[in-house]
């Protein structure tokens, strides 16, 4: 346990830096954006200008799911981006420790404890910054509603939800979904993703030149395996053999089957197939 | 533990805003409506669903509300869209019944015109190919199945079997099917008749040679699905559309006509039936249920239903007449014939209400309305919200 802490500890250490960035890219672009938006719109209010006279929106009311409709794209930018980093990071995390400063993998690999340990720690690690940049974009909203009602006096702002607010955001809504049971089954399958994704790279790192296409066809058959369910037995063909039933339990089945074999195969690539 | 400082204090935090979000800030907070019960049987109004929008929020929200509550599709998560999937074939007649009696043969069957019970068989018949019949058998007594597959007489190359009706009489399996002939471009229909044991093809006629005699007029024949088919008659609808305009981009036309004719599996013949209202109407809606043609019309104050009876012939004009005003409401919106009922849907100020009539009598056996669950100060605002435009049953089985 104590080993499985320092090394989570110590991914957490080494993204600090990429992950306080997101972070900062995040806060910036949308603060900006939304005070930058909300301002132009009071002051065109206060002066008692109309949409014809200035070119934008000017409703009656503000809500803060108008300001959050309103500066969609700023707040899609640095959500995209972040994605897109923490995707190429679940490959980096691998790969540093073979290409970086004096092939620090040799070091872990030979750390008097399973080997196992690696994989789950920087699996832990990965999630965590996800969560993390997820968290965070919560308390920025929180944040940006303060803005918001600060900013906006309160004879022309209406009082809104905050789960209203999100599902005026196509991205938001995807990453915050209302319902507990649906954020379950996003983050599963992502989380499912970057398992397979471990397990490719494993593959590619124990078999080298051919490894690169044993990892990337394991990549497709695990994807492929993921969506046959819905696909191959037809969910919405009216005279499907399979009752919507049966093939949602199948769906969950290989949901579980697929990161058990990734996981039991990245265990043992990493004990038996790499070596020091 | 100094040195962990960073890791613990992002996991803490993550996990206490993550989780203070779903307990507290995800719920969308919008208005619950529910169909309540102001007169008659509950159960009566058990399938009726009525669906439309809330317009309260920046996002239209569709919604459906029935007697359990409201359901906005925006609070659907992946598991109720894929246990929701083909539920036009599972809410269409009796489906979703015989698959919860007969989960093993109902397997892959979706075609509800190709269905037959009565009380010893189950019996489902399809196109197994272009000039094949496939039939399937289920023995209720038994739940033995058994199958055959007959060859039928096909006039050109690119037939398909589409079975519209099928009935038991006797020892002889009659089947009606839609298919290709040769000199129309009208799918005309067919009636075969086998033997019920065997499969053996006994006797098969072409039973419509409805083809466009008038340049400017365009025919659309169809036939009622009946949901009693055990009574012999089959009855088409042969409306006629005078052609307005024509041309690549457009094409407008106005019924002219509508005639009615009855066919009987066990005599083969094929008779005009008279129009109980006589004077043509457009909005004349048809609906045959057992030995019963349904002529329905409403506007938004009246329905009005008029019925014919193909055993004996015998003709009721407007035996039930209905008016928004004897339920207290300002109009009708729609109304659906299903399985000897009908359901009306009316606006009454900014409320809904629906009942559930006899279809032999019009008696009211159910009347509900729609109600906003929440706080009385709220209820005029969020009901004005509210537009329910779509009245559905819906024959979910649990």
């Amino acid at each position: 346990m104590n080993r499985f802490l320092k090394l989570v500890n110590m991914e957490i250490h080494r993204f600090r830096y990429i992950l306080a960035s997101l972070m900062a890219v995040t806060m910036v672009c949308q603060f900006s954006s939304l005070i930058w938006t909300i301002q132009r719109v009071v002051s065109a209010k206060e002066k008692g200008l109309t949409q014809a006279v200035v070119g934008f929106d000017v409703p009656k009311m503000l809500t803060f799911p108008w300001a959050i409709g309103s500066t969609r794209q700023w707040f899609m930018i640095p959500i995209l981006l972040s994605v897109a980093v923490l995707l190429l990071y679940a490959l980096i995390i691998w790969y540093r420790d073979w290409f970086g400063r004096s092939t620090f993998i040799y070091r872990l690999l030979m750390l008097p404890s399973a080997r196992w340990i690696l994989y789950v720690s920087k699996l832990t690690a990965i999630l965590l910054f996800v969560f993390s940049m997820l968290a965070f974009q919560l308390v920025l909203l929180a944040t940006e509603k303060m803005l918001f009602n600060m900013i906006v006096p309160v004879d022309i702002r209406t009082d809104t939800t905050f789960a209203e607010a999100i599902t005026m955001n196509d991205a938001l809504q995807f990453l915050l979904p209302k319902q507990f049971e649906q954020f379950i089954y996003y983050y599963g399958l992502g989380m499912i993703g970057i398992i397979v994704m471990f397990t490719a790279v494993l593959i590619e790192r124990s078999y080298r030149r051919w490894g690169i296409l044993y990892g990337v066809s394991y990549f497709a058959v695990c994807v492929a395996v993921i969506v046959s369910p819905m696909v191959l037995l037809g969910i919405d063909r009216s005279s499907g053999y399979w009752y919507p039933n049966e093939i949602y339990m199948m769906e969950l089945a290989v949901c579980l089957l697929v990161p058990v074999i990734s996981i039991g195969l990245g265990f043992w690539l990493l004990c038996k197939k790499i070596t020091v | 533990m100094k040195r962990y400082l960073l890791s613990i204090v992002l996991s803490v935090c993550v996990l206490g805003i993550l989780c203070t979000y779903y307990v507290y800030g995800s719920a969308d907070q919008l208005p619950e409506y529910k169909l309540t019960t102001i007169q008659g049987d509950p159960k009566e109004g058990a399938e009726i669903e009525l669906s439309g929008h809330y317009s309260g929020t920046k996002r239209t929200e569709p919604i459906i509300v029935d007697g359990a509550g409201s359901h906005y599709r925006s609070r659907e998560t992946l598991r109720d869209e894929i246990l929701s999937a083909r539920s036009w074939v599972y809410n269409a007649g009796n489906i979703g019944q015989w698959v919860q009696d007969h989960r093993q043969f109902m397997r892959g069957k979706d075609q509800l015109e190709g269905f037959y019970k009565d009380e010893e068989w189950l019996i489902y018949a399809t196109g197994a190919s272009r000039s094949e019949l496939k039939v399937e058998r289920l023995h209720l007594g038994t739940d033995k199945v058994t199958q055959y597959t007959t060859k039928l007489p096909v006039q050109t190359d690119n037939d398909y079997i589409n079975v519209v009706d099928v009935q038991r009489i006797n020892d002889q399996l009659h089947v009606l099917v839609r298919q290709n002939t040769k000199g129309t471009p009208y799918l005309q229909y067919f009636h075969y008749v086998l033997n019920f044991d065997s499969g053996a093809l006994i006797r098969s006629e072409q039973i419509t040679h409805w083809n466009k005699t008038k340049k400017d007029v365009e025919l659309e024949f169809y036939h009622l699905y009946n949901s009693e088919s055990q009574n012999g008659y089959v009855v088409f609808v042969v409306p006629e559309n005078k052609i307005i305009s024509k041309s690549e981009n457009s094409y407008s036309s106005e019924q002219i006509a509508a005639h009615l004719y009855m066919y009987s599996y066990p005599s083969g013949k094929l008779t005009a039936l008279p129009d109980p209202k006589q004077q043509f109407d457009p909005n004349v809606n048809y609906y045959h249920e057992g030995d019963q043609v349904i002529y329905k019309t409403n506007d938004k104050s009246t329905l009005t239903l008029s019925r014919y009876n193909l055993a004996t012939g015998k003709e009721e004009r407007d035996y039930v007449s209905i008016k928004a005003s004897q339920f207290g409401a300002n109009e009708i919106q729609s109304a659906i014939l299903s399985d000897h009922r009908i359901y009306v849907h009316m606006r009454k100020g900014t409320t809904y209400l629906v009942t559930t009539l006899d279809l032999s009598d019009g008696r009211a056996l159910y009347v509900g309305e729609v109600s906003y669950e929440g706080p009385e100060a709220e209820r005029e605002k969020e009901m004005k919200l509210l537009q329910l435009y779509s009245l559905n049953i819906n024959k979910r089985v649990s």
